[in-house]
């Protein structure tokens, strides 16, 4: 078992590591196969020391791979560096990839995400490229498997799933969450008697299923309809209208506008998850979107994450707003 | 003997004639050639923004020689992810393989030209390089076509003329 867990986390650096040149692959190579589970992001800029982000800290990287604590130590990457960089996760088509530097970042198969920063050319008032980069942010995307099975039970009731809503602030893992609460749903499982059901997943900016030139990277169930890189508003009702699904999921809400779009979810008698930022309730209400939607009801569950025992930590899982805490994690002097 | 040694002279000049006069009309098919390649990158790249390892694979699939299709399946594996080479350097040594011999220098240096920057920019300025190549290539194509037409047959008569001029002088 084990041997076959190492086997697989080797080969998954071997696959992100085929995304780098090669003298930059045998950099990064030198990291060792235990300290790779622990990366989540690899980053690179003009000029500065080679970074990772180490178990949610800020690193730099020696050339021989090892981890250095002091920046003296570390490659410094070159401009000619990042270029190689650029042209080698780019496939050498940078042209093909116009739309994605627009957004300021591209998403690779695997489902992994790499954000860029550089010179930006606008046209008529947009960012039309991103030319000249100057800094790379290579994010790992994983899977999690099973993250969501202790809270699904809160989330099906009487043969219905339950309007959800994940509530965290950035990094604590909704996103993931949200990811495998999809894929269970969409798979079915027969411990809950939940059926699977038809998902419709718009994914605004790629992160959730992690799509490669539209073709899902992650898995997302075997029933869950994917509309990639699509406006949130529009992308909702292009489902609505065609797929009939069951569930709607997406990723984000809580622009004024989002009430509106929820509102017609739930007029046209389908259920939905999505995400939002918000530390806790509380700040929740402060913010006037998600203020009305939480206000007039349309959330039945109500998930809040925290990282404080590790990303994903579920803090609490309330009946809506009003309603009873149905789950709530002990706090450090509690326990 | 003498007739024999006769005819073997004529028949290596002859060979040698239509042989250079091959070259002609071997250019022009590689200029052919070409062209539609380009075209084909064109529209791949203008309308479908596929990238080039799929463009090149698809050339490859679709070439109607198998030399052609050999060196563009090459060159999809050595510009796919993590290529620690520029596209210009692939596209460079892809010029450089044997089967292109028949092409001109000229010829060479417009093709050339694209790779520095093949896949580098944005895909109205893909579109708008490849189009310019594309133009000068067939400028080369018509100059090669007129070349071929007024050399080929005098190449093929020379060869044989020369051979039948030595076995003459010979006997």
């Amino acid at each position: 078992m084990k041997a076959n867990q190492s086997t697989e986390i080797k080969s998954c650096w071997q696959q992100i590591l085929r995304f780098f040149p090669t003298d930059f692959r045998q950099i990064l190579s030198g990291i060792g196969p235990e300290i790779f589970p622990e990366i989540s992001e690899i980053r690179l800029r003009v000029g500065q020391p080679l970074e990772v982000v180490y178990q949610k800290r800020s690193v730099w990287v020696a050339p021989n791979g090892r981890l250095a604590e002091k920046a003296e130590d570390a490659h410094w990457v070159k401009a000619e560096e990042i270029g190689k960089i650029v042209n080698a996760m780019t496939a050498g088509s940078f042209y093909a990839l116009e739309e994605e530097l627009a957004k300021g970042y591209v998403t690779l198969p695997g489902g992994h995400r790499v954000g860029f920063t550089g010179h930006v050319v606008s046209e008529a008032g947009r960012i039309r490229l991103i030319r000249n980069i100057s800094s790379l942010n290579f994010r790992i995307a994983r899977a999690c498997l099973g993250i969501a099975r202790p809270v699904l039970p809160f989330l099906w009731k009487d043969g219905r799933f339950l309007k959800t809503m994940i509530l965290s602030p950035p990094a604590c893992g909704k996103t993931t969450l949200l990811r495998e609460i999809v894929r269970e749903i969409s798979t079915g499982v027969p411990e809950l008697e939940l059926p699977g059901l038809h998902v419709g997943l718009v994914d605004e900016r790629s992160e959730i299923a992690g799509s490669y030139q539209g073709v899902p990277q992650m898995d997302v169930g075997m029933r869950t309809d994917v509309l990639d890189a699509c406006n949130k508003a529009e992308g909702v009702y292009l489902l609505l209208r065609s797929m009939n699904p069951e569930v709607i999921a997406t990723d984000e809400i809580g622009a004024e506008s989002d009430c509106k779009v929820l509102e017609d979810i739930i007029n046209a008698g389908v259920s939905m998850i999505v995400t939002a930022h918000a530390l806790n309730l509380t700040e929740a209400m402060c913010r006037p979107g998600l203020r009305r939607i939480l206000e007039r009801g349309m959330i039945e569950r109500l998930i809040i994450l925290s990282s404080r025992l590790g990303v994903g930590t579920v803090e609490s899982i309330r009946a809506g707003v009003t309603g009873p805490e149905l789950f709530r994690r002990p706090t450090a002097t509690e326990e | 003997m003498r007739w024999m040694g006769a005819l073997l002279i004529i028949g290596a000049t002859t060979a040698a004639g239509f042989i250079r006069a091959g070259r002609y009309t071997e250019r022009c098919r590689l200029l052919e050639q070409w062209l539609s390649i380009l075209t084909f990158l064109r529209t791949g790249i203008g309308y479908q923004a596929e990238r080039l390892p799929q463009l090149f694979e698809k050339v490859a699939a679709l070439a109607r020689y198998p030399e052609i299709a050999r060196i563009f399946r090459k060159a999809a594996k050595a510009v796919d992810f993590g290529s620690g080479n520029s596209v210009s350097d692939i596209w460079e040594q892809l010029l450089q393989e044997p089967e292109w011999d028949a092409l001109h220098l000229s010829d060479r240096l417009i093709l050339s030209e694209l790779g520095q920057y093949l896949g580098a920019t944005d895909y109205r300025d893909q579109v708008a390089k490849i189009s310019a190549c594309q133009e000068r290539l067939r400028q080369n194509l018509n100059l090669a076509e007129t070349e071929s037409r007024k050399k080929v047959g005098i190449c093929r008569y020379v060869g044989f003329a020369a051979g039948a001029a030595a076995v003459l002088l010979l006997l």
